[in-house]
């Protein structure tokens, strides 16, 4: 019956890890993310549960239900207040509330505690016999297969693949350029013909381009010079099995 | 028998401790199963892990239908069914049964529930894909970036001002290093884990039995929206499950054991409430209301229903007593609901007046107020158009002026197949059925509980709502009401249903079976209703070509103009294009009737209006989609099937259509991907209107 400051206890000290954690190993996804989650979504709720229900007067899942439900309501209702300070809304801001509201909690539980007459609880009984485990581990697998399935891209059947062509100013200062880009996302290495206008005049042509599924090809192209009025320039490409069929158009007009 | 019972000890026990919970409806159950039985104890777990890996298996199988789904392999459809059914059939047999103990039940529940929504993740394992699951990945990457709440929206503008489930998805996204994709999913998993949670104990509280409370858990997990749309990263899939926690804590405050704890309640109840009216407008609003209906549920009983229901019983005793049929039907009635009724209910009275919520109503409805006068007013803006058309589609609809909706028939011209047909009509059906057996039980044992009350008006109210399914404007009102109601449906079908299993002995095995196929047609006839047929297995989005993936067309343009146009770029596009650039192409990208960019890309001209909304909202860039499907914002995010051939059989618009923006003389089409334009019309907002 005296579990309860210990557990409050650790939960400060968790809560304290955790958000040194989080700022000190800002790189390492697994690390942060376990320490993550307990401060998120645990520790905060369990710290103001057990400030409302001293003496562990809750079933275990009716502790789980309030800490894990009370967390995401601080965690909401924090978010707002956040919204409201010089700070916001980021990491440094959220282990600062998160730890916070977790040692009042603690405290304000811990004080509680001394005043409120005991209440007996439930015991902690989770154990497996190992067919359980067994039975339970295996469930785990065909669960991690169902999902290593279903996330793993399969190769394409019944659809169509395509290929990108775009046209951009090479840059903002500088209208005499473009810059011509070619993505081909078809499912089969594929042969194209490029073919740069400018006012229907071919300016340049590449006869033969050949790129695999997933392949970018990329060109800048210097216009002739001439400002006196705007300019046309269209980029048009042919796929080499249908040569006479444009398979793509882009067209810039460039300004003088 | 007595035999049989002898080789389980474990059920006796089990039986026991389900007559002593009936009899102890308060959290004390679990203490009665934890100290009367050490040997259920022992294998506390039961049949768990064995159900846990049945239902592995068919997650399995709905993964492989998935998968030859994005294959195009037309037989997944019935892989996925059996897949599904291999999934409920075990958790329904093992919670609809009497042996299992509470921390069973309560483990089923829960895995039950994490499961069905890992067969969500299976569907869509690479990105969000669900209508408003984009919209609400921008709210929560303009928390990421800026730091701050209320980034506006350009497509749906209301999100925004209920930012409870992006601040969640934010603060994980912040603190782990999680994409947003990565804590969408964890945020709607915990909240999984919640309304799982906190349904059983909710209905636990109120039966009073684990056994009845395992399998309305289970129903409520039947209703139509629960398998897809509430499994989305979405506001109302986070505000449910709290939602549910604030009426298991109301109900818990009634009966709390002292004024410590009582106090307790209040403050968590009240903390709760604030967190569902930051997080979604409807959801809120239900609440308060159901909260209101709670407080007057009494009063309702008290002084109309059961005097109504006693003036007709002894107005047939003293006045038609003649007429055979009315004192047949009357004598019916009298049994029905029962002598112990007249004679306890003047005693429960005093009860009654001291339960009710009537304080936490009030305070809901304060801070209801509160929150749409200072941060959220748009919200009538966004609602009351939807309502204003439901209510005036039903009155039309009443009145002959339109058509009613022609049901198991989507927008497209799909027609569901016959047997989808009768699985959705049965699913309806067996719950009507359930209902009267259900209500009896309410109106016999839970009489003077004033949430049972209002849980069993829930339910009667869900069949009432089953009609705007015939309205063309309120059929989606009608459906997206019922995972709210189904709150009531399934606590009062699931009494019914657990009274059917425990028929007479010489019926029960054929009963069970018939209670078993008729969980799973509720179950099938819910997805069916909930979600569009061509999307109940996944699509392709993503494929492998050698070492490459490669996305779809919208997909992968909204990545090329975030790569070459750079973020925050303004654009007009169809609905599935805009909500992909606004998540993966990091744009300002509208969509829809305001600004109006749904008829300009509806239109083979440019007149004057439109290049006024070109100018008044800076329109900077236009994607134009030529497929018809991409109108649809879940449907057009995907590769289009080739039906075998050697191009997309998807249906187009008019050339003229889609080509309008090529015969502006001041647009320049930057980006070509065959279905996907990308024109440059900053210049043409300088221009007047060409045809």
């Amino acid at each position: 019956m005296s579990r309860q400051p210990g557990n409050l206890v650790a939960a400060i000290v968790i809560a304290a890890i955790s958000g040194a954690i989080i700022l000190l190993v800002p790189s390492t996804l697994v690390v942060r993310l376990v320490a993550a989650l307990p401060l998120l979504f645990l520790l905060p709720g369990y710290a103001i549960t057990s400030a409302l229900f001293p003496k562990r007067s809750l079933g275990i899942p009716e502790q789980l239900l309030f800490s894990v439900g009370i967390s995401i309501a601080v965690v909401i209702v924090g978010g707002f207040a956040l919204h409201w300070t010089p700070w916001g809304l980021q990491a440094g801001s959220w282990v600062a509330l998160l730890f916070s509201v977790t040692l009042v909690a603690s405290l304000v539980a811990d004080t509680r505690w001394q005043r409120t007459a005991p209440i007996s609880g439930m015991p902690l009984n989770f154990a497996l016999d190992s067919r359980q485990g067994l039975l339970l581990g295996l469930a785990a697998l065909v669960i991690t297969a169902a999902i290593v399935l279903a996330r793993t891209p399969l190769p394409p059947q019944a659809i169509q693949g395509y290929t990108q062509l775009w046209i951009l100013p090479a840059s903002d200062k500088d209208p005499g350029a473009v810059r011509v880009g070619i993505s081909s996302m078809e499912f089969t290495p594929t042969e194209y013909r490029l073919q740069i206008m400018v006012d229907d005049q071919v300016l340049q042509e590449w006869p033969t381009l050949q790129l695999g599924p997933g392949e970018d090809w990329e060109t800048s192209v210097l216009l002739p010079k001439n400002s006196s009025h705007t300019r046309i320039v269209k980029a048009l490409l042919y796929r080499q099995d249908d040569p006479s069929v444009v398979y793509r158009r882009v067209l810039l007009r460039q300004g003088n | 028998m007595q035999k049989r019972s002898q080789s389980h000890p474990t059920r006796n026990a089990a039986l026991a401790v389900e007559v002593a919970s009936i009899l102890n409806p308060t959290y004390e159950t679990a203490q009665v199963h934890d100290q009367i039985i050490p040997t259920v104890r022992a294998t506390g777990w039961g049949w768990l892990p064995a159900v846990s890996l049945v239902g592995a298996c068919g997650l399995l199988l709905v993964a492989v239908a998935n998968a030859l789904s994005r294959s195009g392999v037309g037989w997944a459809e019935l892989l996925f069914w059996v897949g599904l059914l291999t999934l409920v059939a075990p958790f329904t047999i093992r919670l609809a049964s009497a042996e299992a103990i509470r921390r069973e039940r309560i483990g089923l529940v829960v895995l039950f529930g994490l499961m069905l929504y890992l067969i969500k993740i299976i569907h869509s394992p690479f990105g969000f894909t669900f209508a408003d699951e984009l919209v609400h990945t921008y709210n929560a990457l303009g928390i990421l970036q800026t730091g701050h709440l209320f980034r506006p929206n350009p497509i749906l503008d209301v999100t925004p001002l209920y930012p409870g489930l992006e601040i969640a998805a934010a603060a994980i996204a912040s603190l782990s290093g999680l994409n947003a994709f990565g804590a969408g999913l964890l945020i709607i998993g915990i909240a999984r884990l919640i309304l799982a949670l906190a349904l059983f104990l909710l209905y636990e509280q109120v039966s009073g039995s684990p056994r009845a409370a395992g399998f309305a858990t289970m129903l409520y997990m039947a209703n139509p929206n629960f398998l897809y749309f509430n499994a989305q990263f979405s506001y109302e899939s986070l505000a449910l499950p709290l939602l549910t926690l604030v009426l298991f804590a109301a109900s818990r405050r009634e009966t709390a054991i002292n004024q410590v704890h009582r106090f307790g309640f209040t403050l968590a109840t009240l903390f709760l409430i604030v967190a569902v009216v930051m997080t979604h407008h409807m959801s809120s609003y239900l609440l308060t209301l159901f909260l209101l209906g709670w407080t007057l549920a009494p009063a309702l009983m008290r002084r109309v229903i059961l005097p109504f229901t006693r003036k007709m019983i002894s107005w047939n005793a003293d006045q038609v007593a003649s007429r055979q049929v009315f004192h047949y039907f009357a004598k019916r009635l009298r049994r029905f609901v029962g002598a112990w009724t007249w004679t306890n209910l003047d005693e429960n009275v005093d009860t009654y007046a001291r339960q009710g919520p009537g304080g936490l109503a009030v305070f809901a409805l304060v801070a209801v107020a509160a929150w749409f006068i200072l941060i959220a007013s748009p919200t009538i803006s966004y609602l009351s158009p939807v309502l204003t058309r439901a209510i005036v589609s039903i009155f039309h609809m009443i009145a002959g002026e339109e058509a009613a909706r022609r049901l198991f028939q989507s927008n497209s011209g799909y027609v569901a197949p016959i047997w989808e047909r009768m699985a959705g009509l049965g699913s309806v059906l067996f719950c009507l059925l359930g209902l009267p057996v259900g209500l009896r039980i309410v109106w016999r044992r839970h009489i003077n509980k004033a949430i049972a009350l209002t849980m069993a008006g829930a339910a009667v109210t869900y069949f009432g709502i089953l009609g705007l399914r015939f309205s063309q404007a309120a059929w989606e009102t009608g459906n997206r009401a019922s995972e709210f109601l189904y709150i009531g449906l399934a606590f009062v079908v699931a009494l019914g249903g657990i009274r059917l299993w425990q028929a007479r002995r010489r019926m029960s095995r054929p009963m069970r079976m018939i209670v078993t196929a008729s969980i799973g047609i509720i179950f099938i006839g819910g997805v069916i209703a909930g979600w569009p047929p061509q999307l109940r297995l996944s699509q392709p989005y993503r494929v492998a070509v050698g070492d490459h993936f490669i996305d779809s067309q919208g997909l992968a343009a909204a990545q090329w103009s975030r790569v070459h146009l750079g973020d925050g770029n303004i654009m007009g596009a169809d609905i599935s294009n805009a909500e992909l650039m606004l998540v993966h192409g990091g744009q300002h990208a509208y969509a829809g009737k305001w600004p109006d960019t749904e008829d300009i890309l509806a239109t083979a001209d440019m007149p004057e209006w439109q290049i006024q909304i070109l100018q008044r909202w800076q329109i900077q860039y236009f994607v134009v989609d030529r497929r018809l499907i991409s109108q649809n914002n879940m449907a057009g995010l995907y590769f289009d099937w080739t039906g075998g051939g050697p191009v997309s059989s998807t249906k187009l618009h008019p050339a003229d259509i889609y080509e309008k923006f090529d015969k502006q003389p001041n647009a320049s089409r930057i980006f070509d991907s065959g279905n996907i334009a990308i024109y440059d019309v900053s210049e043409l907002r300088n221009v007047t209107a060409t045809r």
